[in-house]
């Protein structure tokens, strides 16, 4: 190329809208011709205009066009991004509303979701259906649905079964509807033979059908299965676990709800079974001697940290004294020598949150002591409700829930207070069948210990 | 009437008209559309109107292009009709409405629900997307690498009104809108039977979900990314031609002594307060020659020209160019404005 270039060119040029090939073939010649680069040069100066040179080095500058892309914000909620992407993300965060409400924005999903995700959902078999699309009326959906098949045939064989133990053993029949946990477990369940596996859920599913009065829509689509009146409004539990109306719960009790109520059931409390105690062989007493019983904190989880020690009076009795004793056996209050009229005594100082504790009533009787509970029998233990737990209690009596206290007393073994909250759920919801058999499941629990 | 306009007005040929028009599209509209958008939008193209990375870059350059030649068509067709009297702030404007209707329907709050849907997809072991013949496709983890139902084919005004239907059927005594992300998801996905485009799941969530995007008025009030940040620390403001060539001087020296990586990527993203790019600048203020440049960056002249049509570019086009990830050129550009802060003695 020796031709100068036309002026038309050069302006081209200068902007950069030359067609390929002509930049491929001018731009030798521009680099090596100094009439042209001359001309090239002014008319970039021309095409610039009077505006002054500046610029900035100011990174938020230089980033405000790198947006965070999905990847980039997944690595902040991961926390694995590497420390400078990180730090320049933050320089572009500076000036960028829009970024910024997108990283808060999933974030807060994240956060939202963090416990919906361990939650199992989906069919358990599929074939896949490419032809037409099945928005069809509800019927027909138990066509498709192997795990309703599964369920019609299990059902069936249930049915055979119960009414041959109809014919058989009416009195086990009658002894299972008085238990709901026998009829649990005499309700059909999926097995690895006619579905597929679908991860084990964190929440259980409902051993059973749910409070609800089963219809084609509820068995086909909701995902609801209980609606109670309850505290200040209405609770509503569905399957996958979620409680909604319940705020400002802990998300164990918001757990034990779920659980409970899918279960239709209460979870017998284990801190009960340590309250049971051994035999005591510590004690002094022998048979045929005067007794008197404990009263009150005994075999039970309390609220207070200073209870109210309460026993029968003993004829006769001169005084009393009260011991504390720890769970290693070791003693961490004692009363005064109390006068005969007794009947109580408050320990002085706070006892420890959390722990289990035993206590022991000597009275003086001509001179003798007697000691209840005697060598015969069973310590009598308590233990206070842990801080932890009491400050749950504090929160959820804050929402007037019936159903969560009397969940939460159950958990923590305070059986009568749950009992209590149970009776006026049940009042609240008398066509309700769930608030029965959980009161009829605290019940339970009260009399096996 | 612009001056500007008056010799394509004034053409007596169509051979002639043609070739004023390609004059005012390529020496005038092209630059202050490139500039429009990349002040905007972040959407860099070529001086041809070209980003193969990004799509909607081009297109809304085509289509700024398309208006002002259908303008100028019917301008001339009847000049007394309209009167412009600055071409140039005529096509800034019809770049900046453009860039508007793009943001209105670009729809950040989607955007984000989709995000959450594609995270959920990734964590939760039930819920899954896959990609099925170059479409990305969602459902039930037991659905994978199936293709989707004709559920997606269907008009948006359909999948609308069907999900009423979903909505009665599935949270009728639930507000659909308290209920988790998760569990909708799941229902829609049963409802549905089969796998669908995320897209469409996306359009069905936020219709549920009743999610609206917020107005946006103008570029100006849309207090976004988009908006054109005005930055405290301009390095030097200069009106001098001899200040300006020492200063560009002086950078270019900087510029040169860093790590090649650095360098490029430093040269390539620069923009000066006027819109232009580091070559042009240097080559304008006669910092630099074409040979110059390409020995300094050891490439061909010719690759030199190449390159300045792109520039300057936006990071994905760096990262091509120099074949490397986006975040090594995040990093290397980084290092590079440090570094060049340090030299120049740039202080906040």
């Amino acid at each position: 190329m020796t031709e100068h270039l036309s002026t038309s060119q050069i302006e081209h040029f200068c902007l950069s809208t030359l067609p390929e090939e002509q930049l491929q073939t001018l731009t030798p010649h521009v680099a090596d011709c100094d009439s042209c680069l001359h001309q090239f040069t002014q008319t970039l100066r021309q095409q610039r205009g009077s505006a002054p040179f500046s610029f900035t080095l100011d990174p938020e500058f230089w980033f405000r066009h790198d947006h965070v892309d999905f990847e980039q914000i997944v690595g902040i909620a991961d926390d694995n991004l590497d420390a400078t992407i990180r730090e320049i993300i933050n320089i572009h965060l500076k000036i960028c509303q829009t970024c910024r409400e997108d990283v808060r924005a999933f974030l807060a999903f994240r956060n939202e979701s963090a416990r919906d995700v361990e939650v199992s959902f989906g069919p358990t078999a599929y074939i896949p259906n490419t032809e037409s699309f099945s928005c069809t009326p509800w019927w027909q959906s138990f066509r498709w649905k192997p795990s309703y098949t599964a369920a019609a045939v299990l059902a069936a064989v249930a049915l055979v079964f119960m009414a041959l133990a109809i014919r058989w053993t009416s009195d086990l029949l009658q002894a299972n509807d008085n238990d709901p946990g026998q009829i649990a477990q005499a309700s059909p369940a999926p097995t690895a033979s006619n579905v597929v596996t679908v991860p084990t859920p964190s929440v259980p599913y409902p051993s059973k059908s749910p409070d609800v009065t089963p219809s084609p829509a509820a068995i086909d689509n909701s995902l609801t299965v209980a609606v109670l009146k309850d505290g200040r409004g209405e609770v509503i539990i569905d399957k996958s676990g979620r409680v909604t109306g319940l705020d400002d719960i802990s998300s164990i009790t918001r757990q034990e709800i779920a659980q409970a109520v899918l279960n239709e059931r209460l979870g017998n409390p284990k801190v009960l079974n340590d309250l049971a105690g051994p035999g005591g062989g510590l004690r002094g007493g022998t048979k045929g001697e005067p007794s008197f019983k404990l009263v009150y904190p005994t075999r039970r989880v309390i609220i207070e940290d200073r209870p109210v020690f309460k026993w029968e009076s003993l004829a006769a009795a001169s005084s009393y004294r009260v011991y504390v004793l720890d769970s290693r056996g070791t003693e961490i209050a004692k009363s005064e020598e109390l006068s005969p009229n007794s009947r109580q005594w408050t320990a002085k100082r706070s006892l420890q949150r959390g722990e289990t504790f035993s206590w022991v009533v000597t009275a003086v009787v001509d001179g003798k002591e007697i000691i209840s509970p005697s060598a015969s029998a069973p310590e009598v233990r308590f233990a206070v409700l842990a801080t932890k737990d009491k400050q749950e209690l504090n929160q959820l009596k804050k929402t007037g829930s019936h159903l969560g206290l009397g969940i939460f007393y159950a958990r923590t073994g305070l059986l009568i207070e749950s009992e209590r909250e149970l009776e006026q759920l049940v009042q609240l919801n008398p066509q309700s069948r769930l608030p029965k058999k959980l009161l009829r499941s605290v019940r339970s629990l009260r009399n096996s210990k | 009437m612009d001056n500007l306009l008056i010799p394509y007005l004034s053409a007596n040929s169509e051979a002639e008209a043609h070739h004023h028009l390609d004059d005012l599209l390529t020496l005038h509209a092209a630059q202050t559309i490139r500039q429009i958008l990349r002040r905007r939008l972040g959407f860099y193209v070529s001086s041809t109107g070209v980003n193969e990375r990004n799509q909607d870059a081009e297109d809304l350059y085509q289509e700024a292009m398309t208006k002002i030649v259908q303008l100028l068509h019917d301008l001339k067709a009847s000049p007394t009709k309209t009167d412009i009297e600055n071409f140039a702030h005529y096509v800034a404007r019809v770049a900046s409405n453009i860039c508007i209707d793009f943001l209105r329907a670009k729809s950040p709050a989607r955007t984000r629900l989709k995000d959450s849907l594609r995270d959920l997809f990734r964590r939760h072991k039930d819920l899954v997307s896959w990609e099925f013949e170059n479409e990305i496709l969602c459902g039930f983890s037991v659905w994978r690498n199936t293709g989707k139902t004709v559920f997606s084919t269907q008009s948006a005004h359909d999948i609308e009104t069907k999900l009423a239907a979903f909505q009665a059927a599935r949270f009728a005594d639930e507000d659909v809108k308290r209920a988790p992300i998760p569990q909708i998801v799941a229902e829609l996905f049963d409802w549905i039977g089969g796998p669908v485009e995320i897209d469409v799941l996306v359009r069905m969530m936020t219709s549920l979900l009743d999610i609206r995007e917020q107005p946006i008025e103008s570029l100006d009030d849309y207090a976004g990314s988009f908006r054109e940040v005005q930055f405290a620390d301009r390095v030097r403001t200069t009106d001098s031609d001899l200040q300006a060539k020492e200063l560009l001087a002086q950078l270019w020296r900087a510029v040169r002594q860093l790590p090649p990586e650095q360098r490029d990527a430093f040269c390539f993203s620069f923009e000066d307060d006027a819109g232009a790019d580091f070559f042009s600048a240097l080559l304008g203020a006669e910092i630099v020659t074409l040979k110059d440049l390409a020995t300094a960056l050891n490439l061909s002249v010719e690759e030199v020209a190449r390159l300045r049509m792109r520039m300057p570019m936006d990071s994905g086009t760096v990262a091509e160019v120099l074949n490397a990830s986006r975040d090594n050129v995040y990093k290397w550009r980084f290092r590079a404005v440090q570094r060049l802060k340090f030299e120049l003695k740039v202080e906040k």
